[in-house]
């Protein structure tokens, strides 16, 4: 009897995470999938080359075989460890700033006799559901999707033989979805119980010490600085004063764009070095492509709408002193279109100095055939994300209600 | 009169019943006067102050402000509205957080046509000396005088304070409403000020008090007290 009245309580406190929620587990089954579909694509090559070779195919071709399944094995381990991280990043990201606004609700829990075991498992229990979800989801749509397609297409340019046999066990899959579903219930319950263990209770209702105010170093370039019309003052000091926040932002946004761009630069490149192996690696690196440019998009996404939630306030703030919508929105998107400039910068040398070491440990691929446009399309690509992510958000901020945002003590 | 409300009802809807928080109120305010308006909680005051403000609409009746019909404003003729005419004093300050005392004041002036210098409003409420600090590291009475700053450099011919002193201290409070009250007088500014304590009666031009989404009375005060006289 009380299982059910708290099952429903859960869904009734988190209505106003779920579409968090929903992208942390959307990312999640992007990277999974991803993982998990690369994954059987060489296994499934060597079943298909024991067939083919049972139906008698000549030696070469199939020693031919042998060394590009090797390359996607390898290509296997590579990329989707980059998908990983980033997506671990973003979920560590999203996650802990989001349980961080549940500050209050958690004091009131305590203040009513909750135990703190008992709010530990509510919220371990909701991180849990969309970790599941959305890792499940990557290892079967890796598997009876990405897999699959990826597969066929590559069969399809060599000529090769369609196993009939069971397909191979989603190793890559499994292993990527326990690793980021133990890492989501992980961050969740650490932070959780950070918060929980505060004390006293009623410190947790008290508003949370105000944003420190202080100079950033930028403000010691003093002619510089004074120049500067001080919206902009205002979205880099918010943008340098939290140092940890300011990095794994940065990381998040460098990491998606570096991943891009290795996998356009796949693509590329392999179509003029090694031509030969182009059947195989193609349909991969547009996989690659698209889905970073996904997690891009979403990384991208999910910072704005941080960013909103938590200026709540000044958004409202501008409102009342007749600041009108558009003024609003460039006060907020100013900070994260700096920050997109930074990690696009960033991020696009990172991409090629790692692709250039992914193309050695690979043995094929050569970084001096990555053409010049491929920089530039990455970061349109970037900025294309960005004015998505905007044009979804702006919404949000011109409903943003002055009334009830500026009366709350918090 | 430089401010009328003529049977201005507002309701909202919360779920399936509608709730009135204005049921039909009517008023009156001179330029220059120093208004306050008091009632209980759930009274309607703060509805009042935020129709007043342009900060929502009213469901039916007539709001005038110095002859203009803020009640058939569209959102860009309240944005208008509320950049030019109203400055709003909040309970919790609503100053920029990443932003200096002086900054926040610049922040509010830079989209009006016919501002006062911060630095000279900041030296009004005596922070000079605390233009560069930022709202973390002022006092409470502190950031509310950055707050009454900014919205008297918007050069507005209104004033409007919900609670001002709701989060400060007794002492702290009174040096408030006793800038609020000189501002008032010496700029010839009107200010309108919603309080819960009764006490702030004496120092007004007028009282209206409000009880049940109605103006239960108004009072007009020959001889209001200077708050220095007043304890509560």
């Amino acid at each position: 009897m009380a299982l059910r009245k708290y099952h429903k309580s859960i869904n009734r406190m988190f209505r106003g995470n779920w579409i968090r929620m929903f992208i942390i587990a959307a990312m999640t089954m992007i990277s999974v999938s991803l993982v998990g579909g690369v994954g059987t694509l060489a296994p499934r090559m060597r079943q298909s080359m024991e067939y083919m070779e049972g139906g008698g195919v000549p030696g070469e071709a199939m020693d031919e075989m042998r060394m590009m399944a090797d390359g996607i094995d390898r290509l296997s381990y590579i990329f989707p460890a980059f998908f990983i991280l980033v997506t671990c990043l973003v979920v560590f990201m999203t996650l802990t700033r989001m349980l961080e606004t549940e500050r209050s609700q958690i004091g009131t829990f305590k203040t009513l006799g909750y135990s703190r075991g008992h709010i530990i498992f509510r919220y371990v229990s909701f991180a849990l559901t969309a970790a599941v979800v959305g890792n499940a989801a990557g290892v079967l749509m890796g598997h009876f999707v990405v897999g699959p397609v990826i597969f066929n297409a590559i069969a399809q340019y060599y000529d090769m033989a369609i196993p009939s046999g069971l397909p191979p066990v989603p190793f890559f899959g499994i292993v990527s979805a326990v690793l980021t579903l133990s890492f989501t219930v992980g961050v969740t319950y650490f932070t959780i119980l950070a918060i929980v263990r505060v004390t006293p209770p009623a410190a947790l209702l008290r508003p949370r010490a105000p944003r420190v105010g202080g100079k950033i170093l930028l403000e010691r370039m003093g002619p510089l600085w004074r120049r500067l019309p001080f919206r902009y003052k205002s979205s880099l000091r918010n943008i340098f004063r939290y140092r940890v926040r300011f990095f794994m932002t940065v990381f998040s946004m460098l990491f998606s764009t570096a991943l891009v761009f290795m996998g356009m630069a796949l693509s590329f490149s392999i179509e003029q070095s090694d031509p030969e192996i182009i059947g195989a690696v193609r349909p991969i690196s547009s996989i690659i492509v698209i889905f970073a440019v996904l997690l891009n998009a979403m990384v991208i996404y999910n910072i704005t709408n941080i960013n909103i939630e938590e200026r709540r306030r000044e958004i409202a703030t501008l409102k009342v002193l007749g600041y009108g919508n558009t003024e609003v929105v460039g006060y907020v998107f100013r900070e994260i279109f700096m920050l997109t400039i930074i990690g696009v910068v960033i991020g696009l040398p990172v991409g090629y100095f790692t692709i250039a070491g992914v193309f050695e440990y690979l043995a094929f691929g050569d970084i001096s055939y990555v053409n010049w446009y491929v920089w530039i399309i990455v970061a349109v690509l970037s900025f294309l994300s960005l004015a998505l992510a905007d044009l979804l958000l702006f919404k949000k901020i011109h409903k943003t209600d002055m009334n009830t945002s500026l009366k709350t003590v918090e | 009169m430089f401010v009328s409300f003529k049977n201005v009802t507002k309701a909202y809807r919360v779920g399936d019943t509608e709730l009135h928080a204005l049921k039909g109120v009517d008023f009156d305010v001179a330029a220059g006067e120093f208004v306050v308006i008091v009632g209980p909680s759930g009274s309607g005051k703060t509805t009042l102050l935020n129709l007043l403000g342009g900060m929502d609409n009213a469901t039916a009746g007539e709001i005038i402000v110095d002859g203009k019909a803020v009640h058939d404003m569209n959102e860009r003729a309240l944005t208008k509205y509320r950049r030019d005419i109203v400055g709003f004093v909040f309970q919790f300050y609503n100053l920029m957080p990443n932003l200096t005392a002086l900054e926040n004041i610049e922040l509010a002036v830079e989209i009006c046509k016919d501002p006062l210098d911060p630095i000279e409003v900041l030296e009004t409420v005596g922070l000079t000396d605390r233009s560069a600090n930022f709202p973390s590291q002022l006092s409470g009475g502190e950031q509310q005088r950055v707050s009454i700053a900014r919205s008297v450099a918007k050069n507005s011919s209104l004033l409007l304070c919900d609670e001002p002193t709701g989060a400060l201290d007794y002492e702290t409070g009174k040096k408030i409403l006793k800038l609020l009250h000189t501002i008032c007088k010496e700029q010839g500014k009107t200010v309108i000020l919603v309080t819960h304590n009764g006490a702030l009666r004496d120092m007004a031009d007028r009282v209206i008090t409000m009880k049940n989404g109605l103006v239960a009375e108004i009072a007009e005060n020959k001889s209001p007290q200077s708050i220095d006289e007043i304890e509560w």
